[in-house]
């Protein structure tokens, strides 16, 4: 066992956001000693792992059972929920101080590439609610950090309040970002710029944002009856903010992830469109043989996430969510069905279709 | 993409409807494609009246012909190397996902209780005299006479969870000299329109009775066409689709419902010692790999009395015996979401059994027996038993207490002396059978299907009674009681 203050642990967390901030540490032998500790530290994670394979993902349903947590010596200091809406449970996700820190540079770091991309202090705009209001709720967690870190602080908005999505507050936020001629970023959930450019268009109104301007949705349109193509809503963002091809970035989180994955590049590879998602030295997707569990290179699957700022639990998930595996990177194709889909017998199953993501 | 020439046909249209009043339709997503036939919009008013007219000849049809045309047909299709039932043995496999031989078994079991004897039994433990379909008969408890109808036209909407199962309902509304429409489920829609084809070259009336196609679930105005002209509608599945149904049935139309089930079985300590534990698990097996477990029939659960070490030691047993049923039985090749569920159950239940010292979970590549302490608990399916200790007879009747209204078939392995006061205690829940270990997969035609008389429901009664002409003593019935 060991504690959250042995040197073994301090170093290997230590190599983590070294590993974040983009020096040169050995990744794979990282994720060997963050294996070992789990193990040590979790006689769950150890019989788990004896059971199926060194390195399983945690299948994301622990999180409402057992949530897994390796430091008894190191309470959490936070804990995010999933929304729990749709039977089964909330998911819980904990982290100590030093998780807390290891995903705000996960966070900012992967915001820096993907988020703002080179954009000095661009105007953020967010669709989510502030994170006062929605405490457990990482994705507000996560969005108001980037906008506070890397925005303006003058021209950036949140636009979600008690009622939902202002209309006006973000209207008034793009036209000053306009008039000042600032690089807009507006990040929030698909579901809610879906919602956003509907109403907008409605209103009869539409912009054509300054140059660099970026949108990022995050999460998908689980929960949702009617489908959606990923293009649908691209179209739509294009139509109403003026941004298109590879300035439109969806992204993936989850309350069971301290990283996330961004879009690699504009190529519709999956299904409905969905573009591939890219690797950091500290976060990767993969996608496993659903007959075998075996990594699969190319062709579809099961998705695993290797997440190494997960220091406070085991560095893999098992999400749940079907994926693509492509030479252009991972796309993400929709959540996998646990229960019986076809016919007349009733399985005991509390924990049927998960509930919308944190990041709906 | 699809090719309407290759794709095979799933439907079944009769020979009277118009073919100029019919649309080609192929369906099929990343699995196999299929073909179709389906009246246009406008065409079902017609079809309606076709049908009524067809269910006319039906009714002037003797149900001894009836019983004969499908006993004829049954026969053949209870012969493994039938051609007909290879090819659709192989198409069901293909859509399912499930190994050949589990729709082969799958087809065993259903199919023979079609034959003559089965369906005769049947009509007798519903209708009494099955001849009351054929015009008023005797009826003594009344002191008069009966004749039983049909309704009109059957709608029934099937899932496709067990390979054959489209036939029961097809049957039973051919026995009650219905006329019936058929929606196939697009997770199975091959084996419906071949067994009405079949029915068809048997005897032409009952194929002119019939009509199977498909329709999306978003194509709002073929349902409610269809819907239009059912005077029944049977209707399988989940609680959505059943409530969807429902809604969509006026109050001029009788709703029934094959909903959501829960299955288990029931072992004793006497029994486990009287039969051993070999045989048992070899029973507990096969009713587990079955359909693949996805019959309503179908056991989720296992309750074993007994102490958590000896118990946990009869899973042990389980687990050899599921193993060796794959190996002459293997599941079959799910197609991918399925495959992906199956994946992602077993790493819940994994980690479940990690989490806990009582837990226990044994996995093969096509089962798994998980030995726990809650009945309702993570999901199972492709023959993942869930085996729970109990402390007897009576603790196991409170554990199943909260579904008792889902109950369905309850295996029950347990002495003479041990069985009637469970049974008596099962049936107050509501279970709706009781076999023994071993016999869930098999249940007979004349079993109470979710409990109802489900042959009967089909039919309207007409009684004749305080009238002159029904019976010899008319003077006291008949007379005496209009003085």
């Amino acid at each position: 066992m060991y504690r959250h203050s042995d040197a073994a642990v301090a170093c290997a967390h230590e190599d983590v956001a070294r590993l974040i901030a983009g020096e040169p540490v050995e990744r794979d032998a990282l994720l060997d000693r963050l294996c070992d500790i789990a193990e040590a530290n979790s006689p769950v994670v150890r019989d788990y792992w004896r059971a199926t394979a060194r390195g399983r993902g945690i299948p994301d349903s622990a999180f409402k059972t057992r949530p897994p947590y390796l430091f008894p010596d190191s309470p959490p200091v936070r804990t995010f929920t999933t929304s729990g809406t749709t039977g089964g449970g909330r998911g819980r996700a904990s982290y100590s101080a030093r998780g807390m820190e290891l995903m705000r540079l996960s966070i900012l770091e992967s915001a820096r590439r993907r988020v703002v991309n080179g954009l000095d202090r661009p105007a953020i705009v967010r669709l989510v609610p502030p994170e006062a209001a929605a405490p457990h709720m990482v994705m507000a967690y996560g969005m108001e950090l980037i906008a506070t870190t890397l925005g303006d602080p003058d021209l950036s908005a949140v636009v979600v309040g008690p009622e939902g999505i202002d209309h006006g507050a973000l209207a008034t936020a793009l036209d000053r970002a306009c008039a000042e001629g600032v690089p807009a970023v507006l990040i929030g959930g698909s579901l809610a710029f879906l919602n956003a450019c509907e109403e907008l268009e409605r209103r009869g109104l539409r912009w054509a944002l300054p140059p660099g301007s970026r949108v990022v949705d995050a999460g998908g349109f689980k929960g949702v009856t009617r489908r959606v193509a990923v293009d649908d809503l691209r179209s739509a963002l294009t139509r109403t903010f003026g941004v298109g091809g590879d300035r439109l970035v969806n992204l993936f989180g989850m309350t069971e992830l301290a990283s996330q994955l961004y879009d690699r590049c504009d190529v519709p590879v999956g299904p409905g469109g969905e573009r591939p998602k890219g690797a950091f030295p500290y976060v990767q997707p993969e996608v496993l043989d659903v007959r075998t569990l075996a990594p699969v290179d190319d062709g579809p699957g099961l998705l695993s996430v290797v997440d190494l700022c997960l220091v406070d639990r085991p560095p893999v998930v098992l999400t749940g969510d079907m994926a693509l595996a492509t030479p252009h990177g991972v796309a993400i194709t929709g959540r996998a069905q646990r229960g019986q889909s076809r016919g007349c017998s009733l399985t005991l199953d509390r924990m049927t279709a998960r509930e919308e993501p944190a990041y709906a | 993409m699809h090719d309407a020439a290759v794709a095979e046909r799933i439907s079944w249209i009769p020979s009277w409807a118009d073919p100029d009043a019919l649309e080609l339709v192929v369906a099929g997503g990343d699995g196999p494609s299929y073909s179709l036939q389906r009246p246009l919009l406008g065409a079902w008013r017609d079809v309606g009246a076709g049908l009524r007219e067809a269910r006319r000849a039906l009714q002037a049809t003797p149900i001894a012909e009836i019983v004969e045309a499908i006993d004829e047909v049954a026969a053949q299709w209870c012969e493994r190397d039938w051609p007909v039932r290879r090819a659709a043995c192989a198409r069901a496999a293909a859509a399912t996902g499930f190994s050949e031989e589990v729709v082969d078994r799958s087809f065993d079991v259903e199919l023979r209780n079609y034959r003559a004897d089965s369906l005769w039994r049947a009509l007798r433990r519903e209708l009494g005299d099955p001849a009351v379909l054929d015009g008023p008969r005797p009826d003594p408890v009344l002191g008069g006479l009966t004749t039983a109808s049909s309704h009109g036209i059957v709608l029934a909407i099937f899932t496709g969870n067990v390979p054959g199962l489209p036939a029961l309902s097809i049957v039973r509304a051919l026995l009650t000299k219905s006329a019936f429409v058929a929606k196939v489920a697009a997770a199975e829609p091959t084996f419906a329109g071949e067994f009405v084809r079949t029915l068809a070259e048997a005897d032409p009336r009952l194929g002119d009775a019939g009509l199977v196609t498909y329709w999306e679930r978003d194509d709002v105005d073929t349902r409610a066409a269809v819907f239009a002209l059912a005077d029944v509608v049977i209707a399988y599945g989940g609680d959505e689709s059943c409530a969807a149904a429902r809604a969509a049935t006026g109050p001029h139309q009788r709703f029934l419902e094959h909903g959501h089930r829960l299955s288990v079985g029931l072992v004793t300590r006497a029994f486990r010692a009287g039969e051993g534990d070999a045989a048992v698990a070899r029973a507990i097996a096969r009713d587990t790999s079955m359909f693949n477990q996805h019959a309503c029939i179908a056991p989720q659960a296992y309750l074993v009395e007994g102490g958590h070490d000896d118990v946990a030691r009869f899973c042990a047993t389980i687990a050899h015996a599921l193993d060796d049923h794959a190996r002459e039985c293997p599941l079959g090749d799910p197609p991918l979401e399925q495959a992906a569920a199956l994946q992602l159950r077993r790493a819940d239940a994994h980690y479940r059994a990690a989490a806990s010292a009582g837990r226990r979970l044994w996995a093969g590549r096509d089962w798994a027996v998980a030995l726990d302490d809650e009945l309702d608990a993570a999901a199972t399916g492709d023959r993942m038993l869930r085996v729970l200790p109990v402390d007897g007879p009576a603790a196991a009747v409170e554990l199943l207490r909260p579904y008792g209204d889902r109950l369905q078939n309850v295996a029950v392995g347990a002495t003479d002396a041990e069985t009637p006061a469970l049974v008596q205690a099962l049936a107050g829940l509501g279970a709706t059978r009781v076999c023994a270990p071993g016999a869930m997969a098999e249940p007979s035609l004349a079993w109470r299907h979710d409990g109802r008389m489900c042959i009967a429901e089909l039919v309207r009664w007409c009684d004749v009674e305080m009238h002159p002409w029904t019976s010899p003593d008319r003077e006291e019935q008949g007379w005496a009681a209009t003085r």
